[in-house]
């Protein structure tokens, strides 16, 4: 595969790679696409629309236990007044 | 009366019946924790341990009679207690904090089992040895040059070395099964929906379960009984009837055993075909009747697999981005970088793999010919299990190919590993339970292991059969 297609898969996974890393994941991905090839060579159609899991109903829309905000925001790694920090977005 | 080998359900009776305290019992597995660090099977002991063991000891002094009362458990570092640090083996949640409790976590307290600690595991749960763990290497109770299995092989181990006798571990496709069958003990993977994955850290959600680690049938059965059930914190949690899965016919002489062709075929010339060849005559002897069955497409389960796992685990994962939770870059100086430099510095070589390949099959262009044609297999290989499951109530399969191997022995293309799960995917594929058993020796006297597989909520026809094998077997 070529180094081209590996950065813009680095892109959609949101991943940076040094150029030595690209090589090997690269040389990588080719046993990885040809093994992933077995199934979309394989000569069997499969089932349409199998339901693997059965979602049964919504349960009840009832106010139940949650997670103060103060708590959710211990494990965030900059917090200012209750929020989130995060760089500028808007110019 | 040696303390660490007694079986969970020894241990809840002697503390009833006040032979033993719970503080007592904690304590003679922490310093076996402590004893055995070198094996890197636990990566912490909580520090309330024995606090909680003592709260216990007053609870049972007051009535409480919970099915797990006074029984230390040690969980997988994916699975959330609330307080603790839950890191997923991962460098990038070293100082992640649990805000909750899972559902299992809280129906072992309800049943009296005291946490004790928290295993390593292959980080986030992908790999088959436990080498892929940020904070090192877990090395096989039998053989310290070998791996334990993963990627609940902390969990694995840690029974094995009698620091606990019951451990939660998570399977994806085969981490339970694959380290219990390294370690030589029983790793029952649930059917999909028997037990809530509510508050247990997501790698591919159609396919995840919780399983269990135990060294005899009897402690995995009741551990089931005390984690299985619908869950209104996970719609897909089955709404069915929990069996009594302890209290079972143990005499199995109508259960139908069926040995699929095809899992001959693959393990030919491998050291599990003769294992499995000696196993079908053993059951043989014990007058247990073998139908031969066809699962015409098995081989194409892992495939399968390598294509729905790192789909889910893809899109699973775009949750750790250095934001909410999670390590953040120091050096990002926008919202872009911090999402690839928090994640780049963050997860480890296996996961960056997974993603990327989970992309790959996600991407445009490509979703068809790979994740939809994947489903669709997986559909087929459902019907062919279901057909094969109308002539036999139990299919057997080795659990992998051959005994532990050496720590650094896999090459480095990734596929040669991957191949090793051959046998463990196809119950997470199809949803169905499967319960490892340890039965016969590898080449160089370490354990096997052979799945006894049933019909989707069907665990309670594994463990009569389990239970049936274990007493012949004079254990």
């Amino acid at each position: 595969m070529d180094i081209k297609e590996i950065e813009h898969l680095a892109q959609l996974s949101k991943l940076e790679f040094s150029p030595e890393e690209m090589e090997s994941f690269s040389k990588e991905f080719e046993h990885l696409v040809e093994f992933a090839d077995i199934v979309k060579n394989a000569d069997l159609q499969g089932e349409q629309n199998i339901q693997t899991i059965d979602l049964g109903k919504l349960r009840d829309d009832e106010i139940g236990k949650s997670t103060p905000t103060e708590i959710l925001l211990k494990d965030s790694p900059l917090v200012k007044q209750d929020c989130i920090v995060v760089p500028r977005i808007m110019e | 009366m040696e303390i660490i080998k007694l079986s969970a359900l020894e241990i809840r009776e002697k503390i009833l019946s006040g032979e033993l305290s719970s503080e007592e019992v904690t304590t003679a597995f922490i310093d076996q924790i402590n004893k055995n660090q070198k094996y890197n099977a636990v990566l912490e002991v909580f520090d309330d341990a024995i606090l909680q063991a003592k709260t216990m000891d007053e609870k049972i002094k007051n009535g409480f009679k919970g099915k797990l009362a006074g029984v230390p458990i040690i969980i997988k570092d994916n699975i959330l207690y609330e307080g603790k640090i839950c890191s997923c083996g991962s460098e990038f949640l070293k100082d992640y904090v649990a805000q909750y409790n899972a559902t299992v976590i809280d129906k072992l307290l309800q049943a009296g089992a005291v946490i004790i600690a928290r295993a390593n595991m292959d980080e986030f749960a992908m790999g088959s040895s436990t080498e892929n763990s940020a904070f090192g290497i877990t090395h096989n109770p039998l053989d310290f040059d070998r791996v334990p299995g993963g990627s609940s092989g902390g969990s694995s181990a840690a029974v094995a070395l009698d620091m606990c006798p019951i451990a939660l571990g998570t399977e994806t496709g085969g981490s339970v099964r694959q380290p219990a069958s390294y370690c030589g003990i029983y790793g029952l993977k649930p059917s999909y929906g028997r037990i809530s994955r509510y508050g247990v850290v997501a790698f591919a959600s159609s396919l995840d379960q919780v399983g269990i680690f135990s060294k005899n049938v009897y402690d995995n059965a009741l551990m089931l009984e005390v984690l299985a059930g619908e869950d209104k914190n996970d719609m897909t949690c089955a709404k069915v009837a929990v069996d009594d899965y302890t209290n079972g016919d143990w005499s199995c002489k109508k259960i139908k055993v069926g040995l699929p062709k095809e899992i001959l075929n693959l393990a030919k010339g491998l050291p599990c075909e003769e294992n499995l060849k000696n196993f079908v005559k053993w059951l043989k002897s014990k007058e247990i009747e073998i139908v031969d069955i066809s699962l015409p497409n098995i081989d194409i389960a892992l495939p399968v697999y390598y294509i729905i796992a790192p789909a889910e685990a893809t899109s699973n994962l775009a949750r750790f981005d250095g934001v909410k939770y999670t390590s953040r870059a120091k050096n990002a100086k926008n919202l872009d970088e911090i999402y690839k430099m928090s994640r780049s510095e963050g997860f480890g070589k296996e996961v960056k793999r997974r993603i990327m390949l989970g992309n790959y099959v996600l991407s445009s262009g490509y979703y068809d010919a790979y994740y939809k044609k994947a489903k669709r297999i997986q559909g087929e290989l459902i019907k062919q299990f279901n057909r094969a499951f109308e002539s036999c109530d139990i299919i057997i399969m080795p659990t992998t190919l051959a005994e532990a191997y050496k720590i650094g022995s896999k090459s480095d293309n990734p596929v040669d590993t991957y191949k090793e799960d051959i046998f463990t995917v196809t119950a997470n594929i199809v949803g169905i339970p499967s319960l490892s058993i340890p039965f016969g020796k590898g080449e160089h006297g370490m354990p096997l292991g052979v799945q006894l597989m049933a019909r989707k909520f069907n665990e309670k026809t594994i463990y009569n059969l389990a239970k049936f094998l274990e007493e012949e077997r004079g254990e």
